[in-house]
């Protein structure tokens, strides 16, 4: 259809055509009644007149029918698509520019970031903007937001934002800024509408259901644009990760520290160094050979004497995008590893029960009193002397062979996994599966991962082992090194049948094909469930050397809540339990910049909270109260955003109107919207009231020049 | 006993009482008077003085009777012959149409037929009067007595305006009715077919008599002056026809004196006095206005 009309709900209006003609047939019958003598002059004169009358009263009726729909029509805003006609005028837009922000765009290219030359194009595209078009610009990342609240019409102010406008270090995503696009326009006054979007285009940007979905739902109304920025690329390598055998680091301990670069160029890199900085000094170099599209880890090993919080930094040589040439990360380090192992058996009376193999296990010199070379310390609790409320000083509770507990233990142990614990349920013999399922598991609603088949363990009929699956899951990923164990060479005797949810998720399965350990996310917590018991009448596991490092591992994993809040991703709210101190003792939060911020600090139960927001720009961040560092979190970038690739990317399939940045001009030329011709509907409604009164002054003129004819 | 009747208007007869209707042509009657007489030789007798009226022959005036009162009067002769005045009141439909309340054609008409039939006995001449529509709805023989007027009157009283006209017929009608030559005053509206009514006069004329014709019409029916939506209904049972007046005004205007003109010109044409009178103008201004024409 050639027309389209901004208010559609105002097309009703055009049935007041339908007004004259209701009119004239009610008229009909307000005709006053004469009784008249000559009628056969009347008559006559009827006759003559009749076809004369019907010709005028048509076309008055018609022009008064035209008055009223040409004037319901201009208020409908009709669009002429057609651009042939003469009449009709460019409409106002409403023009909404989307700006890519991602930390991409700080690509260089040249003298010039990418931001830098979408700036400019921005800026461009607001220039060939008339008065009484509308400005949203939208920065376009995966924290969308706009520049301005609703559109604004000072497009000179749109520029001079433009102009003081940085990058940020957000990831790209398209789907919450075209979402808001979208509500920009559904507000928009103006009939035209355009959507212009200025990014690199990386891979995958305007992929996905819903950001397809979004387009087409612009594309109905809107003139979509893309003006892809970045000539060239001579490819990006990045430090994408930073990751520590153990998420909690004891003093004095050697640890490895692992970084991933990455080579997102198309040429392989060889002898290429990567530095590691601890607390800001450099320790070690190494030089690695990177295929093109390849990543490598590269490994050191580090040493933190000190306990505390300690940053990592791995850096590699400048590049094109130097947001990812270097990355940061901060471990704790503890002098001695808490763990709280609450035991349900008798063995601690004489003689060695699942507890005291776990414990030993965990730290190998703590039956006999000699922790010093190990960095865990394992504290034994007869379940009938655990209190919740010491829970908060273990990272990791191991739960073995306890039969029941009493509620408010259940409620303690609860508690602490939501807030983020770890704990690790070995049952036993004493272990009563109907408590488990009735009070744990709670048809899924508690924090048992999965549910036991009663009566619980059963002697296996055959040969089962662990089965030697791909060991992908991080507290397993060790052994995939078949020099720390074969996994798959442990006998089971008994074991216990579980159902796990489709809410939890099996890390390794018996070879029998039933789960043998089963993990599940509890609020901010994790929970593990082993279907075996500890001691010679289950396995022969405890023997192996795999049993050390699987439960030390299993410990190291479950101890990652203590490393939560510190390494946070950029833009997240750091919030910080620090334990002592007042609230009323001002804390400075150390910016990556250099700045120092006041951070938000609450009271309590034990300590104080700590919030801050100005998470900004990747780096270590310290916090400082009394000149004494007291903390350090760090924050980082999504590391998908290094993988730029050729542009335009992601404009392969998508439904955009590609205009070269060198083409701003092109961009608001009359797009698909066409022509706006309320004005015009509206001066032939008034042309045709005009010759209406016209028509109607020559009818009465010629009427009164009719005088009475004076006859004898 | 006086008596009453709304056509017996004592202003507007004494606004009249010395006005002279005389036949124009040769007349037929039983007494020589006033009027030429077809009838030569008789003798001639003084029977009374009449004051003088205007328009009246000056040969008859008494110089000596000027001579001792220095006042004009006229000798009148027993040989003066008479007319009969037949005057035909057209009482169809249309003539009750009137564009002031009471103030019908038909009213105007039977005023106007009253006046000159006062007129008329009141110069001793008779008078005989007829009213119709499409026929002859009334007769009312000649006669010369002054209370022939009463008669007359209440003739008049008791005839509403009905029925339709056909005044071509009823002229025809009474032409071979009326056989002694006299002066006859038809009041209508004349609103027939032209044709028929001119040959209706042709019928009268051709009996000799003196015809006089005054047509009766309303102000509205020439003017038209009607605005807005109207629904006109014909009197005689013509029809409905819904139109704007305004937009036909001009045709009509134009049919309507297009007719005036042709009666008018038929009415010459056959040495018929043909007078137009709106009701809105006096009685005794219409006729003065008249008579002095005539004279």
């Amino acid at each position: 259809m050639p027309f389209s009309f901004l208010h559609t709900g105002m097309l009703w209006w055009l049935a007041a055509g339908a007004i004259p003609i209701i009119i004239h047939l009610l008229n009909r019958r307000r005709y006053r009644p004469v009784p008249w003598a000559a009628m056969r002059f009347l008559r006559e004169a009827i006759r003559v007149n009749a076809r004369r009358i019907q010709i005028e009263d048509l076309i008055l009726l018609a022009l008064r029918v035209l008055v009223l729909i040409f004037a319901a029509l201009a208020f409908t805003l009709p669009i002429l698509k057609s651009q042939l006609l003469f009449f009709g005028r460019q409409p106002h837009v409403c023009a909404v520019i989307l700006l890519d922000d991602s930390y991409s765009m700080n690509y260089v290219d040249g003298d010039l970031s990418r931001f830098e030359r979408a700036r400019t194009v921005a800026r461009e595209v607001v220039g060939r903007l008339n008065r009484g078009d509308s400005v949203s610009v939208i920065l376009m990342s995966d924290r969308p937001r706009r520049l301005f609240r609703e559109p604004t019409f000072d497009l000179d102010q749109v520029r001079n934002q433009l102009a003081r406008l940085e990058c940020s270090y957000a990831a790209s995503a398209a789907e919450g800024a075209l979402a808001l696009a979208r509500e920009d326009l559904a507000k928009a006054r103006q009939p035209a509408h355009l959507v212009c979007l200025i990014s690199d285009f990386q891979k995958g940007l305007l992929g996905g259901a819903a950001c397809e979905a979004l387009l087409a739902d612009l594309k109905k109304n809107a003139d979509l644009v893309a003006i892809p920025i970045g000539e060239g690329y001579d490819g990006n390598l990045g430090v994408v990760g930073i990751e520590t055998d153990a998420g909690v680091l004891a003093a004095g301990i050697p640890t490895v520290l692992r970084a991933r670069i990455h080579n997102f160029s198309q040429t392989p890199q060889q002898d290429y160094p990567v530095e590691l900085f601890l607390d800001n000094q450099r320790r070690d170099r190494r030089w690695v050979t990177i295929p093109p599209g390849g990543e490598v880890d590269v490994t050191f090993l580090a040493e933190f004497r000190e306990a505390g919080q300690h940053a990592v930094e791995v850096r590699i040589p400048a590049d094109s995008l130097p947001t990812d040439n270097a990355r940061h990360h901060v471990v704790e380090v503890r002098p001695k590893i808490p763990i709280l192992l609450i035991s349900g058996d008798t063995a601690g009376r004489g003689g060695i029960g699942a507890t005291e193999y776990a414990g030993m296990a965990l730290a190998p010199g703590w039956l006999v009193g000699e922790l010093e070379e190990d960095h865990l310390s394992p504290a034994r609790v007869a379940v009938g002397q655990f209190r919740p409320a010491d829970l908060d000083q273990y990272p990791a509770v191991f739960l073995v062979n306890v039969a029941t507990l009493e509620a408010d233990q259940i409620a303690g142990l609860e508690r602490y996994v939501r807030e983020g614990g770890g704990l690790m349920i070995i049952p036993g013999e004493r272990t009563d599966v109907r408590f488990y399922n009735e009070n744990l598991y709670r048809n899924g609603e508690g924090f048992l991962p999965a549910r036991i088949t009663p009566p619980g363990f059963r002697t296996e009929e055959g040969e089962c082992f662990l089965s030697p699956d791909a060991y992908d899951h991080p507290a397993l990923s060790v052994f995939a090194d078949r020099s720390h164990g074969d996994l798959s060479q442990i006998h089971f005797k008994r074991t216990l049948l579980v159902e796990p949810p489709t809410t939890a998720s099996v890390i390794c399965k018996f070879s029998t094909g039933r789960p043998a350990l089963v993990e599940r996310t509890f609020g901010k917590g994790r929970v593990m469930l082993f279907a075996s018991g500890l001691g010679r009448d289950w396995s022969d596991f405890i023997w192996k050397p795999s049993f050390l490092i699987f439960m030390r591992r299993v410990g190291d994993y479950l101890m990652r809540r203590e490393t939560a809040g510190l390494n946070l991703g950029v833009y997240e709210t750091a919030t910080r339990f620090i334990r002592g101190g007042s609230a009323a003792t001002p804390m400075t939060v150390v910016h990556p910049s250099g700045k120092n911020d006041l951070a938000e600090l609450e009271s309590a139960l034990g300590g104080m909270r700590l919030q801050y927001a100005g998470v900004d720009r990747p780096g270590a961040y310290r916090l400082i109260t009394e000149q004494q560092i007291v903390g350090q979190f760090a924050a980082t970038v999504d590391p998908r955003e290094s993988d730029i690739g050729l542009p335009p990317m992601g404009l392969i399939t998508a439904p955009l109107r590609i205009v070269a940045p060198t083409d701003v001009a092109s961009v608001t030329s009359t797009g698909p919207a066409g022509s706006e011709f309320w004005m015009t509907c509206l001066k032939i409604a008034l042309a045709l009231m005009l010759i209406e009164v016209l028509f109607l002054l020559w009818i009465e003129r010629r009427e009164k020049r009719t005088t009475v004819h004076e006859s004898v | 006993m006086a008596i009453r009747s709304p056509y017996i208007d004592p202003e507007i007869y004494n606004r009249v009482h010395k006005m002279v209707l005389r036949a124009r042509a040769i007349v037929e009657g039983t007494i020589v008077g006033q009027h030429r007489s077809p009838y030569h030789g008789f003798s001639v007798e003084f029977r009374q003085h009449r004051e003088y009226a205007p328009g009246d022959d000056l040969r008859y005036l008494d110089w000596k009777v000027f001579g001792r009162s220095d006042r004009f009067f006229l000798k009148q002769y027993e040989q003066e012959t008479n007319f009969i005045g037949h005057i035909l009141v057209d009482l169809s439909e249309s003539m009750r149409y009137g564009s002031k309340p009471n103030q019908t054609k038909a009213e105007y008409a039977k005023l106007l037929a009253a006046t000159l039939s006062y007129l008329i006995l009141q110069q001793r001449d008779a008078v005989a009067v007829g009213v119709f529509t499409d026929r002859v709805v009334q007769y009312v023989p000649p006669s010369t007595n002054p209370a022939h007027l009463y008669r007359i009157c209440h003739v008049f009283e008791s005839t509403p305006a009905a029925e339709k006209t056909d005044l071509g017929a009823i002229l025809g009608e009474f032409a071979s009715r009326l056989r002694r030559r006299g002066v006859v005053i038809i009041i209508s509206d004349f609103f027939d077919d032209l044709d028929r009514v001119l040959s209706g006069l042709q019928y009268l004329k051709f009996n000799r008599h003196d015809l006089i014709a005054f047509q009766i019409l309303d102000e509205f029916e020439r003017s038209f002056p009607f605005r807005g939506l109207i629904r006109f209904e014909g009197m005689e049972d013509e029809g409905i026809f819904r139109t704007q007046p305004e937009r036909i005004r001009h045709s009509y205007q134009e049919l309507f004196g297009r007719f005036a003109e042709g009666l008018k010109a038929g009415c010459e044409r056959m040495d018929v006095d043909f007078q137009q009178v709106l009701t809105a103008r006096p009685v005794d201004a219409a006729i003065r206005e008249y008579l002095a024409r005539r004279r």
